[in-house]
């Protein structure tokens, strides 16, 4: 599995699209995530979960027994003042928990800064 | 050469920017685009001029229309895209093709370009309106630029780490 990160309109999808060769690369929902080679916005698709109530630690983990090799594409949004509203606060630090966990069981992980990738583990 | 440097808020881009632009040398020209149009602005330009100053830069003020800047240096230093973005898209001009941005960029007219842009599509706000779409923008031309730069340094508090 393959964690690829950074901030809104980085350049994420182009890279891996670039990269791995892959035309089209759909949003991160509870189907294409079991299927698909590479998924985006994985952090929209937490909201999500969060939302239906999902618990997202047991989702995340039939994604990574179901689909292995995929490609998760992921937006970084830690990096703001703590957000003004409780459901905000609650997704963003629901996001970096569960990429941590994802990054953690990632054989790779890449920040994408203005298109490109470096490999930070 | 061409050398990107981008970096949060008040990460040390602008210093790191000078000593590259610096140590490429010959005539060396500055090439601000901050409008002072508040007394914030007038601050921060007034700073950045003082950092400056005895380093052997020449200044040349340059808000909206790059093509239009009839100057030729051996080096010059772009500061910054992103402000240089905001001008454009929120002037009379209203240019948002992040194609012309860029290509006007690199065709400053000098052998070394340093060019200062700004990581801030991190916080994870949803922005909407203008903001969103100037966040895309800039996106775009950053990528657009970093894919022509023969370097790309990300500052991290006056740290720079060469990511290209």
């Amino acid at each position: 599995m393959r964690f690829v990160i950074g901030g809104k309109n980085s350049g994420k999808s182009a890279f891996v699209k670039n990269k791995y060769g892959i035309a089209d690369i759909p949003q991160a929902d509870y189907d294409t995530v079991m299927t698909e080679r590479a998924v985006k916005d994985f952090h929209l698709f937490i909201r999500k979960m969060m939302e239906d109530n999902r618990d997202i630690r047991s989702v995340t983990d039939k994604m990574l027994a179901e689909n292995p090799d995929i490609i998760i594409i992921s937006d970084e949004i830690g990096y703001g003042v703590v957000p003004m509203d409780k459901a905000d606060r609650e997704w963003r630090e629901c996001v970096g928990r569960i990429s941590c966990y994802i990054a953690e069981n990632a054989e790779k992980v890449i920040r994408v800064i203005c298109g490109i990738g470096n490999i930070i583990k | 050469m061409f050398i990107l440097i981008t970096g949060g808020s008040g990460s040390g881009k602008s210093e790191f920017a000078e000593k590259t632009a610096a140590e490429l040398g010959g005539d060396m020209l500055y090439v601000a685009t901050m409008k002072p149009y508040d007394e914030e602005c007038v601050k921060r330009i007034e700073r950045h001029r003082k950092m400056r100053s005895g380093k052997g830069f020449r200044t040349a003020e340059c808000y909206e229309g790059l093509s239009s800047l009839d100057e030729r240096a051996d080096t010059m230093l772009l500061e910054c895209v992103s402000n240089l973005t905001a001008n454009l898209m929120f002037s009379d001009k209203k240019e948002t093709d992040p194609h012309k941005i860029s290509t006007d960029v690199l065709n400053l007219k000098c052998k070394n370009l340093v060019a200062v842009t700004n990581e801030i599509s991190s916080d994870g706000i949803n922005y909407d309106g203008d903001t969103k779409e100037y966040i895309r923008i800039l996106g775009e031309i950053n990528s657009l630029l970093a894919k022509k730069a023969d370097r790309v340094y990300e500052v991290v508090y006056g740290m720079p780490v060469r990511i290209k």
